[in-house]
């Protein structure tokens, strides 16, 4: 996906319990709550800086808030890690919230958990639907090549959480039961040994 | 995996020793090194920490250079696991858990009279490691352990571990019976296992742990506290967190302990879908996305699914397992259960706490069929066929350390016997699966297989057909320079063997002529059932993949020196 040039960006590094993504876009949205601005890309990235990886999110504002400063501080303390703008060139910037906008930015990476058009998307919906009311720009088939007019299964809650690739926002899917596609990645997947120790 | 590779770990592989018999591990573990008396109290001083400071012992490698992959470690124009003909196969499962798991329910003796319904002799107790499991649940399950051994004493019961990797997946760690086997597993567990590394505080690169771990075992065997320790790395792909570093330094630091991985996960019921009564779930349970911080990002998105039911590593034609082959290193294949909750059983688990009682307790029967639970009673659905001169504790696990083994789902083979020999450039015996033999170069290479097909129904009441046997080889390109490498483009299929019916046994050959570079050969078969235009598995489709539809069976490999 393309953004204009006036797009606001700002990368954060939320602390490990924060990155889920429901728990990630509530505390986005209620640092955003009645700032002027709200989140329209939310992107997840990997870190790899550190020894231990880390997440790190991108998110594109639809404009500058009233008091951006203000804002990003409330945000910062929602996410329990700092947030930065993009376009500044701070050497001390954290590296999740560092890599989250270079990716974003570069638009190679990066999955995303809110993009334009995806609240509006549930239940079985043709790939060219997909295409044409969402910012997904294309929808690539693992083992399967999709045609527009092929149905993507996206669950009654239109779980959808497409990648950034050489530059493009691309969902993979994949065959599913019953002669339709699923997205390749799935809002409920088995969690391995739950309850456990792990 | 960790981002923060290290690629440095200096291990010493000398290749001119020998252990003084052609029959390799079949014959006496006794290391010549092990009797110097400066040798032995220098390992037993470093045991010695590992056991009490436990994950603080120091992680500089002092111990490096210990261990010797059995084929690795065979010279050229040395023969091991020379073929005779007359290997007795016996069926096993190597990941099986109990109500001594937080995530699953059964008593030992319910895991251990199904398995030996369903045919298996050899079954390993696997409960998933962690604090509650170290402190409460081994002095609990051991006595029962204990008492279903005497009750059974025909099946071969071992006590295990569900290892959790530092950085990495899960893993089974397997000991014979003996004096020391539960303090050795208590010991390695406090010390080691990732989640009680994670309860200690310890973050940041925790990779190096599991090569101490590793090497931990590796000297409980040099001590002579137990005959043997195995490892084998559990459902690799599945989380993407098993990086092709990570498998390697883990062979690397321990030869004769970390020795293969399963090459096909357990769960092979949850993709049975809704429509035919399942839980519609991924084969495996192999339905993520690679959701992972830590995950080793270079692996495409087709590595979170299985194929055929097997992992995408052992799966996939000149994939990560041939570049670990092509290394002309020992990593061996296995299939197995991993039952937790079996399909259509009526029980749930039971009411404790795990975490202050180390169970779940007795599990509680609804009475009714449950069809969410994704797995198999041990020997269900999935075994692993097990070459071993001995029916015995040690003798099973030398051969599954040797690789003499077979990963078979849904009986589509009962049996497997393999020669690879050149009559007359080379050795004319040959060897078997998980051996190595040579021929001079130019010289021809004869591999014999000889197949017996299933000679009845399997547990879902259908008389398997095995299709074809594919022989695949590719060169030993020797050592990889890139730890991370996972393709093995020469890697191919040499020949295609179609199989008939009305026959109890088939018996195929296939001659390398002219052979220049050293090589290995490796067999999969199929039902023919879901193959794609090249004769490969089909990725599993989430939701829709009965395993009793798409059975394969992979065998390990047999290097071939060309000198």
């Amino acid at each position: 996906m393309t953004a204009s040039l006036t797009a606001v960006w700002w990368g954060g590094a939320p602390a490990a319990d924060r990155v889920a993504d429901a728990h990630l876009l509530a505390a986005v949205d209620e640092a955003l709550a009645g700032s002027g601005a709200a989140a329209e890309l939310v992107c997840t990235h990997v870190d790899g800086s550190a020894p231990a990886p880390r997440v790190g999110v991108s998110i594109r504002l639809t404009g500058e808030p009233a008091d951006p400063a203000a804002t990003r501080s409330v945000l910062a303390r929602a996410l329990a890690g700092p947030v930065v703008a993009g376009g500044t060139h701070d050497a001390d910037v954290a590296g999740p919230a560092r890599t989250a906008l270079v990716e974003a930015a570069a638009g190679d990476a990066g999955r995303a958990v809110r993009f334009p058009g995806s609240a509006s998307v549930t239940g079985r919906v043709p790939v060219a639907d997909l295409i044409a009311a969402t910012a997904i720009e294309q929808v690539v088939g693992i083992g399967v090549e999709p045609a527009g007019t092929d149905v993507v299964d996206t669950g009654p809650n239109g779980f959808l959480r497409p990648r950034f690739s050489g530059g493009r926002l691309t969902l993979l899917v994949e065959r599913a039961a019953g002669g339709v596609l699923q997205p390749f990645e799935i809002e409920d997947p088995h969690q391995c040994c739950e309850g456990g120790g792990h | 995996m960790s981002h923060d590779h290290h690629h440095d770990h200096p291990h010493h592989h000398d290749h001119d020793h020998s252990h003084g018999e052609v029959s390799g591990v079949e014959g006496t573990w006794a290391d010549p090194q092990a009797d110097d008396p400066l040798s032995v109290s220098r390992r037993a001083f470093l045991v010695t920490t590992a056991v009490v400071a436990g994950a603080a012992a120091g992680l500089g490698g002092a111990v490096s250079g210990v261990g010797q992959g059995v084929a690795a470690a065979a010279g050229a124009g040395t023969t091991t696991n020379a073929w005779t003909g007359r290997t007795r196969y016996y069926a096993g499962d190597h990941h099986i858990h109990t109500k001594y798991s937080p995530d699953a329910q059964y008593d030992v003796a319910t895991q251990v009279i199904k398995g030996r319904q369903y045919g298996l002799d050899w079954m390993v107790i696997t409960d998933h490691g962690g604090v509650a499991h170290q402190k409460l649940s081994i002095d609990k399950i051991t006595p029962e352990i204990e008492k279903v051994r005497r009750q059974y004493a025909g099946t071969m019961i071992y006590q295990g571990l569900e290892w959790n990797i530092p950085g990495a997946e899960h893993a089974t760690v397997m000991l014979p019976p003996g004096n020391a086997t539960v303090d050795i597993l208590k010991a390695f567990e406090a010390g080691y296992d990732g989640s009680a590394l994670a309860a200690k505080g310890v973050t940041g690169n925790v990779e190096p742990y599991a090569i101490e771990a590793l090497k931990y075992l590796d000297n409980q065997v040099r001590n002579r506290r137990t005959e043997i320790a195995l490892m084998f790395a559990n459902h690799p792909s599945r989380q993407g967190i098993d990086s092709p570093h990570e498998l390697r330094n883990w062979r690397d630091a321990a030869p004769s302990v970390a020795v293969g991985m399963e090459g096909a996960p357990g769960h092979q019921a949850a993709g049975i879908p809704v429509s035919q009564g399942g839980p519609g779930s991924g084969r495996g349970y192999y339905d993520n996305a690679g959701a992972r911080a830590d995950r080793f990002l270079p692996y495409p998105p087709e590595s979170y699914r299985t194929f055929g039911g097997f992992d995408w590593m052992t799966a996939t034609l000149g994939g990560l397992w041939d570049s670990l082959l092509a290394e002309g290193k020992p990593w061996w294949v296995t299939a197995t259960s991993d039952s937790h909750r079996v399909f259509r059983d009526t029980r749930v688990q039971g009411p404790l706490d795990f975490n202050t009682n180390g169970t779940k307790g007795d599990a509680v029967d609804t009475g009714r069929p449950i069809t969410q639970y994704g797995d198999f009673w041990p020997g269900q659905y999935s075994s692993t066929l097990v070459g071993s001169d001995s029916r015995s504790y040690v003798g099973i696990m030398q051969g599954l350390q040797a690789g003499k083994v077979v990963a078979v789902h849904g009986r589509i083979i009962e049996g497997l016997d393999v020669r690879v020999r050149s009559a007359k450039d080379g050795d004319p015996q040959g060897a078997t699966l998980g051996g190595r033999t040579w021929v001079r170069r130019g010289g021809s290479v004869t591999v014999t297989i000889t197949v017996k097909v299933a000679g009845g129904a399997n547990a879902n009441g259908d008389v398997p057909k095995l299709a074809k046997v594919d022989l695949i080889s590719g060169p030993i390109t020797g050592e990889a320079s890139d730890r991370d490498r996972f393709t093995a483009p020469e890697t191919t299929v040499a020949k295609t063997f179609e199989v008939g019916r009305g026959r109890a046994q088939w018996t195929f050959e296939h001659t390398f002529t002219n052979v220049e570079r050293s090589f290995y050969v490796r067999l999969r078969g199929s039902d023919g059932n879901q193959l794609d235009s090249n004769g490969n598995p089909l990725m599993d489709v989430v939701g829709d993949a009965n395993p009793w539809e798409d059975l394969w069976f992979y065998a390990n490999p047999v290097f071939v020196d060309a000198i």
